[in-house]
């Protein structure tokens, strides 16, 4: 489709509202736009902001100690580190480990992980309403769960050690994305039937793009509840999931 | 992917025809994405030929030879009932024809298969013809505004696109079958004896004039003239009085933008594109309205032009537009479906009207018994207003709780169909059942698990009834699955 500088204010808005990228923005010269560039740099920052974001107090208060779920580190020690050396997102000490083994029931079908991941805002925006369209319907569906672990500095991969430590079928990871210029608020969940230490990432079922703009966090919830109780029948996850019919 | 066979059938003032397509369904989702399924293709794979629709003695349809007429199509078309899945029916055109309207729909739903919409009215006709004309594909690519016109034997009617949407639909209610005269006369005669007349062909002709009068060709051509001028007026400024607006049928609200191009089609547009035809082909003013329309169109200056079929377009709309599927994330108990005929509902205005328990169950009350007052129908459709800003798990469990409190109310109606605009079908659907789970388990003997459907994903724009075909998976597993959904408006609740 053929652009020129004469296309109406109107169709600029149509075509511009079918796609969040910087569509027909015009350019000044070789350069965009100041408006334009401002507008990059903001979405560029908010970006960084999301990464460097922390978990906030008063979200962990309300969303995990008052429900009495295990908030614990990663083997990661600050935001720094996280950032440095992300593979150590994916592990956990042993005493947090042992620790967790004390506080939570084992032998689940289900353990739940929430973690800060790449966007802690994500976290902070999605999980007060995913989280208990999982828990209900999980339970409405007699499959049985443990208390549900909020992990900072936590990547996917951190879900498998936990739900092994707990013996529990599947986990799911419910976790920030990677912020994009476009939207810095994006929730993934990974699921993986059987997790371990041995877990690659094709054994992982993912259901990403959580948030208010992508699939409502309740839409998202009710689904990943059918995605698991699916998997607990089959006894698989990821690529090998897919293959069945 | 899977594919569905369609089937349009259009029973018009002059002409019955149908189309068979075949529409394939994908989901169009990233990978990792929940499913977003999409009607990718649509193929016409059988067009019938074009018969003069069939009339008894007293100028009613004939059903029992339009029901032969489209079964012996089906035949030629090697096609089953059973195969059809969706598609549309539509008796188009003069209200007086369409006197036994509902008995021609009843006895071509014998040759359906398991979904067909039986709708007419004139913006339903109008917005099908403009599809299948391929006028709104044109004005999205072009991004131009276009004014797709269908002129058929009894109703010309408009839909007016910009940017491949709908801005505004009109009818105006004369045809080229406004006049009739004795077949045998044909273009030789100079006396054309008028056999039939309809009030809008009185209307513009001199008093005096009636069935079994003389006219020349002279009066014909001034009279198909002072048509296409009012038709061409109107689309200039929808504001000039003409006698166009005091006929029967055209809609009365009138505003109409002036167009990048005119589409002409339907029955009426095929002289344009054939000049050579005879222009008293069906003894009516058809042919002559044809040629004074594109006179006057040029002499305003308005640019038109004719899609290669344009008798079919209608038909070939209704083959193809008449099937939307839902969203991928939907709940339902299968075993209840396809629901045919179902009322759609709409008992809030606003989702600040189901603010508790007992205002939900109020508004649903009284929605169903405005529509239901004895309690006909097996069940009823609700859709729910726009849950934006309330697309968080407290607000939409309240919701629920309320909704599932009604339908323990109204426990007659099974299953119970929730239609919500947002992508929440498979959340409300947990919620609900959730509540009824609760209820069950604080008074045992008082409920029993209601049968639910909760849809998403369709667009239900003014239909007063809504089909629901079986599901169509679109993973391995089942898991996300789409209905196949026909909107219908009210087909006999005009002021016939």
């Amino acid at each position: 489709m053929n652009f020129d500088a004469n296309a109406s204010s109107d169709e600029r808005a149509d075509f511009s509202s079918k796609t969040p990228a910087r569509v027909l923005v015009g350019r000044a010269g070789t350069r965009p736009l100041t408006s334009t560039w401002l507008k990059f740099r903001v979405d560029h920052a908010l970006a960084r902001d999301a990464i460097c974001s922390e978990l906030d107090e008063a979200f962990i208060q309300k969303f995990a100690v008052v429900n009495g779920y295990p908030y614990i580190k990663s083997s990661v020690c600050s935001k720094d580190e996280f950032i440095q050396f992300p593979p150590r997102g994916k592990f956990i000490e042993d005493e947090t480990l042992a620790q967790l083994k004390n506080q939570c029931t084992s032998g689940n079908d289900v353990q739940i992980v929430i973690s800060d991941g790449l966007s802690a805002k994500a976290v902070e925006k999605n999980a007060g309403n995913l989280l208990p369209m999982i828990v209900d319907g999980l339970k409405m569906n007699n499959i049985s769960q443990g208390l549900p672990v909020v992990v900072q500095y936590g990547r996917v991969a951190v879900g498998d050690q936990i739900a092994f430590a707990l013996s529990a079928r599947v986990v799911i990871n419910l976790i920030g994305e990677r912020p994009g210029l476009s939207c810095a608020e994006g929730l993934s969940a990974y699921i993986t039937y059987n997790p371990s230490p041995q877990t690659i990432s094709s054994d992982r079922t993912v259901v990403s793009n959580i948030h208010e703009r992508g699939t409502p966090a309740v839409e998202a919830g009710a689904y990943i509840v059918r995605l698991v109780k699916t998997i607990l029948e089959r006894k698989v996850s990821g690529v090998e999931l897919q293959k069945l019919s | 992917m899977t594919s569905f066979l369609s089937v349009g059938i259009d029973v018009g003032t002059t002409s019955t025809h149908l189309t068979f397509t075949r529409l394939t369904i994908v989901n169009t989702a990233l990978v990792n994405q929940s499913p977003l399924p999409k009607i990718e293709s649509r193929e016409v794979i059988f067009q019938s030929s074009i018969h003069l629709t069939p009339l008894t003695s007293d100028g009613t349809i004939d059903a029992h030879s339009v029901y032969a007429l489209i079964e012996k199509e089906y035949e030629t078309a090697a096609i089953k009932r059973d195969d059809i899945k969706v598609g549309a029916a539509i008796v188009t055109g003069e209200t007086a024809l369409k006197r036994n309207a509902r008995e021609v729909i009843e006895k071509l739903c014998l040759l359906s298969g398991d979904l067909v919409a039986v709708s007419a009215g004139p913006h339903l006709e109008a917005v099908l013809s403009a599809r299948g004309s391929g006028a709104v594909a044109a004005s999205a690519q072009s991004r131009r505004t276009i004014l797709n016109i269908d002129i058929g034997g009894g109703t010309m009617n408009l839909a007016l696109y910009k940017n491949g949407a709908l801005i505004s639909t009109h009818c105006l209610g004369i045809g080229g079958r406004c006049i009739q005269f004795k077949p045998d006369d044909r273009n030789t005669a100079s006396q054309f004896e008028i056999t039939a007349l309809n009030q809008s062909g009185r209307m513009y002709l001199a008093d005096g004039i009636e069935i079994g009068t003389n006219l020349k060709r002279d009066d014909l051509d001034a009279l198909a003239n002072s048509i296409a001028s009012d038709v061409v007026s109107f689309i200039n400024d929808a504001s000039i009085e003409t006698k166009l607006k005091r006929l029967p049928l055209t809609s009365k609200e009138m505003s109409c933008s002036t167009p990048d191009e005119i589409w002409l089609c339907g029955g009426v547009a095929e002289f344009v594109l054939d000049p050579k035809l005879d222009r008293f082909t069906f003894s009516d003013l058809g042919g002559l309205l044809a040629d004074a329309l594109i006179l006057k169109l040029s002499d305003a200056g308005l640019v038109f032009k004719i899609p290669p079929h344009p008798i079919r377009a209608t038909v070939t709309g209704a083959g193809m537009y008449s099937m939307q599927v839902s969203g991928s994330t939907i709940d339902f108990d299968i075993e209840h479906l396809p629901l045919r005929n179902v009322p759609l509902l709409r008992p809030f205005e606003h989702k600040d009207r189901m603010s508790s328990n007992d205002e939900i169950i109020a508004a649903i009350e009284s929605a169903v018994g405005r529509i239901d007052p004895e309690s006909r129908f097996e069940t009823i459709a609700f859709e729910l207003p726009s849950m934006e800003g309330s697309l968080d798990y407290t607000s939409l469990k309240r919701i629920a709780d309320g909704l599932a409190l009604a339908a323990q109310k109204f426990a007659r109606l099974r299953p119970f169909v929730l239609v919500v605009r947002e992508d929440l079908g498979m959340a409300l659907g947990q919620l609900f059942r959730q509540s009824v789970q609760t209820m069950l388990s604080q008074q045992p003997n008082g409920v029993s698990a209601y049968p639910l459907i909760v849809l998403d994903g369709i667009t239900t724009s003014d239909g007063d009834f809504i089909d629901i075909g079986k599901p169509v998976s679109l993973d391995a597993n089942g898991i996300a699955r789409t209905v196949p959904v026909v909107l219908k408006t009210l087909i006999f609740g005009n002021a016939d």
